[in-house]
């Protein structure tokens, strides 16, 4: 038997990979972090802006790459890759090649003398071939590991025999053209595969020939203010800023090669289209698309805001072809309207949303491996154990079990952390972490809040790891709505699952379940909270005291009172569906028509986000009653189908089953009535048609929305952010998506926004991963980024004291205020409101601040005068 | 505290025109408090005067300051060299501090940027209220430590008028009765027979009608 190893491989060091190590690392783990180019952060600093903040995405990841590099638990290992794993699980040996880099990374300045020098000019694939670098380079200028590297492939040393000018530019004789090749080996107890995608464009794309025909990626670079034009949005054939500009959805997705949908490609589109109008509003910009897919939380708002206000045009048509335009470079695009009409325009430049597909080293990697692939080599997983592969011990996350979302991809990078490390969590490697700071101890125990499946398997998480976890639920049983839904979108059991994991919880020695059970008050900070709890059923209450609180409290779905729901019996919620089918299939089988009608209560004025899980689970029931019934009629009422990701495959599958799908828009929604027998007849327009039909259906089910639960009452105690539609509000919508601004607080499942069951566990395990980074240190430790008062300007006054939103400022026995640093969230709120400028943010200084606003203004000076 | 109010901007301006140096000088004491005369009000008022004078086309140099206190001459000395090196001083302070500024400096011109107020207190962030008017003659031990004449309308001494309704003045529905609160607050506190005792008329001499008001103590004198 092989005894079990406290180390863990991630391989690829993009987004996702960055994020397991640092929760691992964090958690005290030692970790290898294998990537095969020269620099980590993978895409992220290719991308120029992200939505829905639109802030600047490496901007905001930098301090994450620049941990990740020096951290003493993290070896990175770039210009690697990994050549084969043996061993199984708990005791893996990975053998690593590791190409050489020429350039030592302890000597390099990174002064740029070597890339002035070198003599080899090539292609800059980190700018899309759009310009050019030497073959001695650095990506960008804040790439990590920060030093050059040469590329062998390019270089004249090696090409052309014996130039040897960046070694002898080079001051501090960094450069030695005598590295060879290494073999390493590495003994690990887990695996994360944090692979990502490529982008390919498709072979059917023959007009990308075109020189004003760019991929989306070229197009970020060239909007991007670190990119080859400087952030002037032109088009290459002949530099000039385009008019008008075309973007066409389902490059490399929903083909008949590519049968899924790439999730990330409509955002990404109405992020261009909408950030190329805002900096010229005469730009004509154009989206053709076939559903808009904005999931998201937040994405909905943004496509509001691209439509109404920066006025991008939306068309409903795939494009097949884009023709020359005969004596210049513009492009004649060629579609059909939803009735069959066919339209001819003219566009300056065409871009082409590219769709991802797995790494294909990866893939190769994987087959190497046993890891089972699907039919288009993403990761098979479960919904219940989302980043396992089907080798024990080897996880997937990101991109390579899906084409996902940065969000989600850090989502499940952290869950991966989590199962990765719970795989080997007997023989943790001993803590690499220098203590900085000496003092308080943190509570060993979590408290999480909500008992249905999130809160379930964020508190296993936290238990399997030996800490002791209290689940505080509200009523009576564990298991929330789960209990009401039959399977997965995949067809996985979710009653077995549920009713196995309150099992587990219930039989836990270090999991304590209250039941009925409320928080009443609670206080502290990250390591050292201390919460009152209420039971119904007594006057009792009881003081518990922890290190992290994980809030996972769900949401709830709309009770609607449209389509004559509560009035016909046969309006059914789909709830109601999922207990007629596993109780009363017989009504199913003599049923002749069934209507679903979908964006019930979501994507509406009052309500304008989508409630992304609708879409699958009435093509998962609609196939159980084909299956129960094939001869029933099947008509789907939708306003876009949105099978993002995999889940696109149930939607070729119900097409294939002949469910019929009828697109109504939000000013022409189905009208349902009943004759006096009680007869449903659903009215709407059919768009091929340009009629309206009838449908004489036996029953309607209605895919309301998913509403957030009593949130405010539990934000206002925990002093938490709440989102105009009513969820929590994460740290950064985008990098930190389970993590509060306030430390030692997160939240999963439905309680952040709504998502599907696979989603809501990654996001359990994800935040048990970040609350193990609280739980396993062996000191309490502060930011940095906390406020602090200068007694000598402070005048008392109190309005620090007054305004702080963390109640962070205590006045002392001196009639002085004083900043408790665990509280304190370094918002900053106290700092501009001081009268006398007496506090500061460190890292945000004024005089640093106003320098470099004094620095960035300059070039515009002569414009203000 | 003493509560004070910035002037309006045009006001300043209209203030300040022709002059093309100026010292915007803070106090860090009550005025900061009352978010009208503290460092970062100077700060932001010097950036409105100098973005004005640039949209004129006109140059202004401006020094931003602000002292503990404009009411104390020894603390006004410390900022003696830039006085000395401005056409005008915008002070931020009450009433008191510019007049201070003026006596200290009688050469220069001092010009007041702030509207002093009243004195009162913070009842919740960004909301004041006049709590004293300065009488000089102390009531408070016979209204239940809530004064008649700061905070009713008519300053009246024996009990609410009959504009009194619902325990509101009849200036506004806004504005508490404050002989209301006097009844509520003495019944509370089981002192109610004090409202027997009739006030009689007030001496004002005390309070600033019989001239400007001057303490001297001897035991405290040189």
């Amino acid at each position: 038997m092989f005894s079990t190893v406290g180390s863990i491989l991630v391989v690829g060091g993009g987004i996702a990979g960055i994020q397991a190590c640092l929760d691992l690392a964090d958690s005290g783990y030692f970790v290898y972090l294998v990537e095969k180019s020269a620099f980590i952060g993978g895409k992220i600093a290719q991308l120029d802006k992200t939505y829905p903040v639109n802030d600047c995405p490496f901007c905001i990841r930098y301090n994450e790459h620049m941990e990740c590099a020096s951290h003493t638990n993290i070896e990175i290992l770039t210009l690697s890759e990994v050549k084969d794993i043996n061993g199984g699980s708990g005791n893996f040996k990975a053998t690593i090649i590791q190409h050489p880099r020429y350039v030592d990374i302890e000597k390099c300045t990174v002064c740029g003398l070597c890339a002035e020098k070198c003599p080899a000019e090539v292609n800059n694939e980190f700018n899309e071939g759009l310009g050019k670098r030497k073959a001695v380079y650095l990506e960008y200028p804040k790439a990590v590991p920060n030093s050059y590297v040469i590329d062998r492939k390019n270089c004249l040393h090696f090409t052309e025999e014996g130039c040897n000018i960046c070694r002898e530019a080079c001051n501090e004789k960094a450069i030695d053209f005598d590295k060879k090749e290494k073999n390493i080996t590495l003994n690990v107890g887990s695996v994360i595969l944090a692979t990502g995608f490529d982008s390919v464009i498709p072979s059917y794309c023959e007009y990308i020939k075109f020189p004003n025909v760019i991929t989306s990626i070229e197009c970020e670079r060239i909007h991007s203010l670190n990119g080859p034009c400087g952030g002037h949005l032109i088009r290459p054939s002949d530099r000039k800023e385009p008019k008008n500009i075309a973007w066409l959805q389902c490059i490399g997705s929903r083909d008949m090669k590519h049968n899924y949908c790439s999730t990330v490609c409509c955002m990404y589109a109405v992020k261009q289209a909408s950030l190329a109008k805002q900096s010229n509003r005469m730009l004509n910009t154009t989206i053709f698309f076939m559903d808009m897919r904005v999931c998201g939380k937040d994405y909905e708002r943004y496509y509001n805001r691209a439509k109404d206000e920066d006025d991008v045009r939306f068309v409903r048509s795939r494009v097949h072809n884009v023709f020359p335009v005969d004596g210049t470079d513009d492009l004649l695009i060629r579609y059909a309207d939803e009735q069959g009409k066919i339209f001819e325009e003219i566009y300056d430049m065409v871009v082409l949303s590219l769709g991802l597909e797995p790494s294909q080293d990866a893939v190769k990697l994987a087959r190497d491996l046993g890891i089972s692939l699907d039919k288009n080599n993403f990761v098979e997983t479960s919904s219940f154990a989302p980043v396992n592969t089907s080798v024990p011990g080897i996880y997937a996350c990101g991109a390579f079990n899906a084409p996902k979302d940065i969000p989600e991809s850090i989502t499940e990078a952290s869950a991966a952390a989590c199962a990765s490390s719970l795989n080997i969590a007997v023989s943790k490697a001993a803590s690499h972490e220098p203590l900085e700071e000496t003092g308080q101890k943190p509570v060993s125990t979590g408290l999480i809040v909500g008992g249905g499946v999130t809160g379930m398997v964020s508190c296993l998480c936290l238990a399997d790891q030996g800490y002791k976890a209290y689940l505080i639920e509200k009523t009576d049983k564990l298991g929330g709505h789960a209990l009401k839904l039959r399977k997965t979108f995949n067809g996985e059991d979710v009653t077995s699952y549920v009713n196995e994991l309150i099992d587990k919880v219930e039989n836990h020695p270090l999991i304590d379940v209250c039941f009925n059970s409320e928080v009443k008050y609670t206080d502290g900070y990250a390591g050292n909270f201390s919460t009152r709890i209420a039971i119904s059923s007594s006057t009792e209450t009881k003081n518990i005291k922890h290190g992290v609180t994980i809030m996972s409290t769900g949401a709830d779905f709309l009770r609607t009172n449209e389509y004559l729901y509560g009035k016909n019996p046969n309006v059914l919620s789909w709830f109601q569906l999922d207990k007629m089918l596993s109780e009363e299939p017989n009504i199913i089988k003599k049923a002749n028509a069934w209507v679903f009608i979908l964006c019930v209560g979501s994507r509406e004025p009052e309500r304008p986000y989508c409630s992304k899980i609708c879409c699958s689970s009435a093509l998962r029931n609609a196939l159980e009653l084909k299956k129960l019934n094939p001869d029933m009629e099947i008509y789907v009422l939708y306003r876009d189908m949105r099978t993002y990701g995999l889940i696109e495959y149930l939607y070729t599958e119900a097409r294939d089953k002949g469910i019929v799908f009828i697109r109504y828009k939000l000013d022409g929604k189905p009208e349902v009535d009943e004759d006096q027998n009680g007869r449903l007849k659903v009215r709407i327009l059919d768009n091929f048609l340009g009629e309206h039909i009838i449908i004489q259906p036996d029953f309607i089910t209605l895919q309301t929305a998913i509403v957030p639960g009593n949130n405010e009452n539990l934000a206002k105690l925990f002093k938490l952010p709440v989102n105009q539609d009513g969820f929590f509000s994460e740290a950064h919508k985008k990098f930190k998506p389970v993590e509060f601004s306030a430390k030692g607080i997160y939240f999963a499942g439905l309680v952040h926004y709504p998502k599907p069951i696979d989603e809501t566990i990654s996001q359990a395990q994800a935040a048990a991963a970040k609350a193990v980074t609280v739980l396993s240190k062996e000191y309490i430790t502060t930011s940095n980024e906390v406020a602090s008062i200068n007694l000598e300007l402070c005048v008392a006054c109190l309005t620090c004291a007054r305004i702080c939103p963390s109640d962070a400022v205590i006045i002392n026995g001196m009639g002085k205020p004083y900043v408790e640093p665990a509280k304190c969230r370094g918002c900053g709120i106290c700092v501009v409101e001081c009268p006398t400028k007496a506090i500061i943010l460190e890292h945000f200084k004024n005089d640093p601040i106003l320098t470099e606003c004094e620095a960035l203004l300059e070039p515009f000076t002569d414009y203000v005068q | 505290m003493i509560v004070g109010q910035q002037k309006d901007f045009d006001e300043i301006k209209k203030m300040i025109s022709g002059y093309s140096r100026l010292l915007v000088l803070g106090c860090q004491t009550c005025v900061a408090i009352s978010f009208a005369g503290g460092m970062r009000e100077v700060e932001i008022l010097a950036s409105m005067i100098r973005m004005d004078r640039k949209m004129a086309g006109q140059d202004v140099e401006i020094v931003e300051e602000a002292i503990l206190r404009q009411c104390d001459f020894e603390f006004l000395d410390s900022v003696k060299d830039l006085v000395a090196d401005c056409d005008v001083v915008l002070s931020l302070a009450c009433g008191v501090g510019v007049q201070a500024m003026a006596e200290r400096y009688p050469d220069k011109v001092i010009l007041p940027g702030i509207n002093t107020t009243f004195m009162g207190l913070t009842e919740e962030m960004g909301i004041w209220s006049e709590r004293c008017a300065g009488c000089g003659d102390c009531v408070l031990d016979r209204t239940g430590g809530l004064c008649p004449i700061a905070r009713c309308s008519k300053g009246l001494l024996n009990g609410p008028c009959g504009g009194s309704v619902n325990g509101k003045c009849e200036i506004s529905p806004d504005v508490d009765c404050v002989w209301q609160l006097i009844i509520d607050r003495l019944k509370a506190l089981n002192q109610l027979e004090k409202l027997e005792e009739i006030f009689p008329i007030k001496d004002w001499s005390v309070s600033g009608h019989g001239g400007t008001r001057k303490i001297i103590r001897e035991d405290l004198t040189a």
